[in-house]
């Protein structure tokens, strides 16, 4: 706040703080003064009035006593001289002597001497009138032998006590006091000595001169000090050795002191034979000053002074001192204000004016100077030179200031719009959020990420606008324990903001902590980086990755499937031709029959496997042909209904006018019979299982869910769709499903799912799950259509003549097998075995099959069953051999059976040397693997078909028939 | 045992070399004069000039020696120095009241008469009554009667020792001290309080008690020689005698005690003559019947000192004051004035 705004108060002024403080020291400094003065102060050596008036007073006292003590003594001693005058004359001592001594008397008559010695004490009395009351001259048996009253003479002293202390032997005069008439006399004695003629004394002492004194007549003679015994109220006693009141100022009767206690209390003090002056309170409470004086009168006596004053009536003029004194230094109080007042303006004037300068220089007003009047005080003109000095240099210096100001703000803007750009430049979003959470600074990036425009972020709150809803109070409270210095700064950290079209961004963020100088935190800096592609691209790299080492590890199975399949087949090849050839050349109602057929059905299901194998690596068999989806899975559910479970139902929903579906029946239907039976086995009893066919077209999306690595081509799609209501997979099965030999049952292999997705693969198509656990499972298989639904027609009266050609329908693969066992049992039988040899030298065929394969055991057994069916045989164990064999008999060959996996030379090859040698050969491949490709390659060629290994007579002879429809017997 | 032989034979051998220094100084068969040591203190008046004018007595001197007496005047700087001497190594002594009483209660003495009738004064610089002496420091001297006095006035206005603050000094340092601000006030006998209120305007008497010095004797000596100490009482009596003659006495006799007392403290302050003079004829030559020591009916000399210093505890428990009035018994100074011409009262023969 400035001076200027500062509200006044009663003692802001100088003028009016220094009549403040000057009043209040005037007055404490009065009062201690006057205190001090009155009182004094002990400790620092200074005595006050109260003290010096009391030195005073007492001093009086002591003046009094001293001085009535002196008058006293000077009183007794004019007295004891006057009587040692008359003791020590030698007339008065001879005339003494001579009357108590008769004999050295009789010259004069005893009346004579006693009449002179009463002369001279008569004189004496005379001379001193006020001093002496009688004289008497007493002999040492107590008659007076002459005195200043002749009508004493003769008698008896009265006062015999003194006497005695009188003749006390050595004590030449005495002072004593005795009571006589009411009152006390003061008595005074001198021993008349007798001397011998040579003025020597004697040591005889005739008589004592005694005086009698009355006290007070004695002592009203004695001046008092004016105002001390003789004011109102003040004493003045002398007291004899006994406590007798001698003499009193004023007077007082002589037995008064009993009574009154003043007098008491200062005969009771003068009789300790002490001096001294002090402050004593009566009984009746009165406080006296008194000064005691002790008048010594002998070796053991003496009288004492006493002189008292009122306590109060003596210190009766101070307290109008005092009050005087206080009340000029009220008015020297009230003087020094005055001054004070008029001081503190004539000092404070200048000043003030000084301040209104200042303050005019703070408002702004630089150019406010003030001005050094005359009379002014040279400190004030000093200051007010210094000042306008000052004022110079501060209004230069503000100039100067103004222009480095504007200098500095125009670098200042440069840099903040510079520092702006390069905030804008910045790909990452930078963010000031102060302590409320509010939005402080936001450059370009940042608000292009929030979808809104320049300025419009600022100053709204950030957790309330752009954090998502779920996240928003949590990151809030850790942002306020941030700002409240409780929780420790994430430098970096992920999160998702909304944006203004509600999208949803994840940031990667940077974050410093902004504090001000004194360390408070103000905000957070933070700095974010839109991660969200990039985030999104390697979760698709890791999903590429982990789909490429998947694929990696199928085909690694695919490849061991393949070769252990391809490696089987021409086992169970072996085995189930010798079996078969066996079989022939035994008796039919041979015992060994039976057992034969058991290893022949044995080999049939292990064939089974090894087609599924081959399925699952994409190298099984691959027949491609138009195949009516509807009806090839009618007749599979129709077959599989006797497997389903008590209680459960089936429900068909065939969509009519379906495409045509290129693809390998075989294939297709254990697609069909897997997908069933794994429902069928799902639902259990009392389950419900729906297949269902359909026709759609998938897009890019759609196809994206497929379970398959490789998506086919956006299209139209037939599917197959198999839907159960059983227990359903979690997230854990359902991603192993597919894995081979991963089942879910005690009995299964595994391999059911992973041929199915071998053999959709190798269609093209693509797989569906859906499936959660107690909701059921959904799966559904799609194919690429092939074409027009007005094929089918055709298709199926193809399909439907060749089956009329067939024996039987075929219900299952392994009845399928047993019909075309069947079949071959029809036909003619062969001579069997047939040694092998490069030609059979008879046949009833008239053109020769050429047996082309690496292993020896699949030829000999290949050309004992070709043998069998009438047909010369050559074998070759290889390619080039084969090629060499061909081009000696090309014309006597009509059927080349050929292994397609050969070292030398595959099967394709010579194959195409074959044809290179004559073009017309009929040329039927087998392999071990399903050949799909090849068998594709070669099905557009004249003659070429392919066998899959293991087949039997039926399918040998089946085949060959297609090839050679009419060989020559 | 061998050790203890070699005590006892060093005891023996302290014993006899050691002088037995009797206060029962009497003439010895051998002809060697015994000594009759007087304790006398130079540094008060008029105990001084008593002393100086006893010293210089040459009659006194003439009839002691001639009895087989050497007489010793020895100087103290204070009575109480003198009381365990007495009866031992001193004879006689000029002493104040305290140390009568003293010297009466501890051993046996015959009080001659009184060398001096004064006050002992309390003096205080700036200070008006007695009762403002509370907490303040005041010089004094153990056992004396200025001690006497101190206690005196403490009492009547209900102060005792312990209230103020007591500081032990010799009596002709106390002016000095006053003056210097050491002490603020102090108790003694002439001439420190003349000295003090001669050089100091802000000095005051703050009380003032009476006190008396006497003259006294072993009683053994009187015992065992009874003229000798009549010689020694005569002497007093012809030293008042003498200076009550004459002015020139008088200052003859104050020049032989400022001789004494410079012997004994050349530092201190010199009182002038005159005041010498007049302190000796205020406080003994003009005191009625001094030096006799008159009996008054009912009184009894130094009762009232010897019960207050008593009940200050400054007496023994069994201390009886028969001792101290059976001292004041001595007739001996009566003897002498019955035959002032036996003992030559009225003849004067001082040498210096």
């Amino acid at each position: 706040m400035s001076a200027a705004g500062r509200r006044p108060t009663r003692l802001s002024g100088i003028r009016e703080r220094v009549i403040a403080y000057f009043s209040v020291l005037s007055v404490l400094g009065c009062g201690a003064l006057i205190l001090v003065l009155v009182y004094g102060a002990p400790w620092l050596g200074i005595v006050g009035i109260h003290g010096l008036k009391e030195a005073e007073i007492v001093h009086a006292l002591e003046n009094a006593a001293d001085h009535k003590k002196q008058s006293i003594l000077t009183w007794l001693a004019s007295r004891r001289t006057e009587l040692a005058v008359v003791a020590n004359s030698y007339d008065f001592v001879g005339a003494t002597a001579a009357l108590l001594d008769q004999e050295a008397a009789s010259a004069i008559p005893p009346q004579d001497r006693v009449r002179f010695l009463c002369q001279h004490l008569s004189t004496l009395k005379r001379t001193s009138p006020d001093c002496y009351d009688s004289l008497a001259l007493i002999a040492p048996d107590g008659k007076i032998i002459a005195a200043s009253e002749s009508d004493q003479i003769g008698s008896r002293y009265r006062y015999g006590e003194f006497l005695n202390v009188a003749f006390t032997v050595g004590a030449a005069e005495q002072i004593g006091t005795a009571w006589g008439n009411g009152h006390p006399v003061i008595l005074i004695s001198r021993q008349i000595v007798i001397r011998d003629r040579v003025g020597r004394e004697t040591g005889e002492v005739p008589a004592v001169l005694v005086s009698v004194t009355r006290p007070q007549q004695s002592l009203e003679a004695l001046a008092l000090l004016p105002g001390v015994a003789d004011a109102e109220g003040n004493q003045m006693i002398l007291v004899g050795a006994q406590g007798e009141l001698l003499a009193s100022v004023p007077e007082h009767k002589p037995d008064l002191p009993a009574q009154d206690p003043l007098l008491a209390r200062l005969s009771r003090q003068a009789m300790t034979m002490t001096e001294s002056s002090r402050l004593e309170t009566l009984d009746d409470g009165r406080q006296i000053l008194a000064a005691y004086r002790y008048v010594p009168l002998g070796v053991a006596q003496g009288w004492g002074i006493a002189v008292a004053i009122d306590h109060q009536k003596a210190f009766a003029p101070l307290v109008s001192t005092t009050a005087r004194a206080a009340m000029f230094g009220l008015v020297m109080i009230a003087i020094a204000l005055i001054l004070a007042g008029w001081g503190g303006g004539r000092v404070a004037g200048p000043i003030r004016e000084l301040r209104n300068t200042v303050l005019a220089l703070e408002r702004g007003d630089l150019s406010a100077r003030t001005e050094a009047k005359s009379g002014v005080p040279q400190e004030i003109a000093d200051l007010a030179t210094a000042f306008n000095s000052m004022a110079r240099r501060i209004e230069d210096s503000h100039q100067d200031l103004e222009r480095e100001v504007a200098d500095r703000t125009r670098e200042l803007r440069q840099e903040k719009e510079n520092a702006r750009r390069y905030l804008d430049l910045a790909g990452a979003m930078l963010l000031l959020l102060g302590s409320d959470g509010c939005i402080r600074m936001i450059n370009r990036a940042g608000t292009q990420l929030l979808g809104m425009v320049q300025g419009e972020p600022l100053g709204l709150n950030w957790f309330d606008n752009f954090i998502p809803r779920e996240q928003r109070k949590k990151i809030r409270e850790i942002f306020d324990a941030l700002m409240r210095g409780e929780q420790q700064l994430l430098e970096f950290y992920e999160n998702r903001i909304l944006t203004r079209d509600k999208g949803e961004r994840l940031i990667s963020w940077h974050n410093i902590l902004m504090r001000d100088e004194e360390g408070n935190i103000q905000g957070v800096l933070c700095s974010g980086e839109d991660v969200t592609d990039r985030r999104q691209a390697e979760l698709e790299r890791g999903e590429l990755e982990r789909q490429l080492l998947h694929t990696q590890k199928l085909e690694s199975l695919g490849v061991l499937a393949g070769g252990i399949a391809h490696d089987f087949n021409n086992l169970l090849m072996a085995i189930g031709g010798n079996v078969e050839l066996v079989r022939h050349v035994l008796e039919p109602d041979s015992p060994a029959i039976k057992y034969l057929e058991n290893a022949h059905q044995a080999t049939k299901r292990a064939g089974d496997l090894t087609r599924q194998m081959l399925a699952y690596s994409g190298k099984g068999g691959y027949s491609v042909k138009l195949v009516d989806l509807n009806r090839l899975v009618g007749e599979n559910v129709d077959l599989m209904k006797a497997s389903l479970r008590k209680g459960a139902t089936f429900a068909v929903q065939l969509q009519p006018g379906l495409p045509l579906l290129e693809a390998d029946p075989g294939q297709m239907q254990q697609v069909i019979v897997n997908l069933v039976t794994n429902a069928i086995e799902a639902a259990g009893e009392g389950g419900a299982i729906t297949v269902a066919t359909g026709l759609a077209d998938y897009g890019v999306a759609q196809l994206a869910h497929s379970r398959l690595e490789q998506k086919p081509q956006p299209g139209r799609f037939l599917s197959v769709e198999v839907a159960d209501d059983g227990f359903g997979m979690d997230q854990a099965t359902r991603e192993r499903m597919f894995d081979p030999f991963f089942s879910t049952k005690f009995t299964g292999r595994g391999l059911g799912l992973s041929a199915v997705q071998g053999i959709v693969r190798g269609h093209g198509g693509a797989i569906f799950v859906e499936s959660r656990p107690g909701a059921g499972t959904r799966m559904r298989v799609v194919f690429p259509a092939a074409g027009a639904a007005g094929a089918t027609t055709a298709a199926t009266k193809r399909e439907e003549r060749e089956e009329r050609e067939l024996p039987a329908p075929r219900e299952t693969a392994l009845e399928r097998a047993l019909a075309k066992q069947a079949v071959a049992d029809e036909a003619p039988s062969t001579d069997l075995p047939v040694a092998e040899g490069a030609q059979e030298p008879s046949g009833r065929s008239g053109g020769i099959v050429l047996i082309v394969d690496d292993e020896e055991m699949v030829r000999l057994v290949c050309r004992a069953m070709i043998r069998g069916l009438g047909y010369r045989t050559m074998v070759a164990s290889d390619g080039p051999e084969a090629v060499a064999l061909f081009r000696e008999h090309a014309e006597e060959i009509g059927v080349v059976l050929m292994d397609l996996s050969m070292p030398k030379m595959d099967g394709m090859t010579a194959a195409e040397h074959l044809r290179g040698i004559r073009p017309d050969v009929r040329i039927v491949l087998s392999s071990g693997f399903s050949a799909a490709e090849e068998a594709r390659r070669l099905s557009g060629h004249q003659g070429a078909l392919f066998i899959q290994k293991p087949y039997d007579l039926v399918s040998l002879k089946q085949v060959l028939g297609e090839v050679d429809p009419d060989p020559a017997p | 045992m061998l050790l203890t032989v070699r005590c006892h034979i060093l005891i023996l051998l302290v014993l006899v070399l050691v002088p037995w220094d009797q206060a029962n100084a009497a003439p010895s068969p051998s002809g060697q004069p015994a000594v009759i040591e007087v304790g006398v203190q130079p540094l008060g008046y008029p105990a001084a000039m008593i002393g100086a004018a006893l010293e210089h007595d040459a009659i006194l001197k003439r009839e002691l020696e001639a009895a087989g007496y050497l007489l010793k005047f020895v100087p103290f700087r204070k009575g109480s120095e003198m009381v365990p001497l007495m009866g031992n190594s001193l004879s006689a002594a000029i002493v104040g009241d305290m140390s009568t009483i003293g010297m009466g209660v501890r051993t046996g003495i015959c009080v001659v008469g009184v060398a001096k009738k004064t006050f002992t004064s309390l003096v205080g610089r700036n200070i008006a009554l007695l009762a403002q002496l509370k907490r303040k420091r005041v010089a004094y001297a153990e056992g004396s009667s200025a001690h006497h006095t101190l206690l005196q006035a403490l009492a009547s206005v209900g102060l005792l020792e312990r209230d103020v603050t007591l500081v032990p000094m010799d009596i002709d340092a106390m002016p000095a001290a006053l003056e210097s601000g050491k002490v603020d006030a102090f108790s003694a006998g002439e001439p420190a309080p003349t000295l003090a209120l001669t050089k100091n305007t802000e000095a005051r008497v703050l009380f003032r008690g009476a006190s008396s010095d006497f003259f006294v004797i072993s009683a053994q000596l009187v015992r065992n020689d009874p003229q000798a100490a009549l010689a020694l009482a005569a002497g007093l009596v012809r030293a008042l005698n003498w200076m009550r003659k004459s002015n020139t006495n008088l200052q003859q006799a104050a020049l032989w005690a400022e001789t004494d007392r410079t012997a004994l403290s050349p530092r201190h302050r010199k009182l002038a003559q005159g005041h010498v003079i007049e302190i000796t004829r205020r406080e003994i030559l003009d005191v009625p019947a001094a030096p006799v020591i008159v009996r008054l009916p009912g009184h009894l000399p130094l009762k009232d000192e010897f019960d207050f210093l008593k009940r200050q505890g400054k007496l023994p428990q069994d201390a009886t004051y028969q001792r101290v009035e059976h001292a004041f018994a001595y007739d001996g100074l009566q003897q002498v004035l019955k035959s002032p011409q036996r003992y030559r009262l009225g003849e004067f023969e001082y040498r210096p």
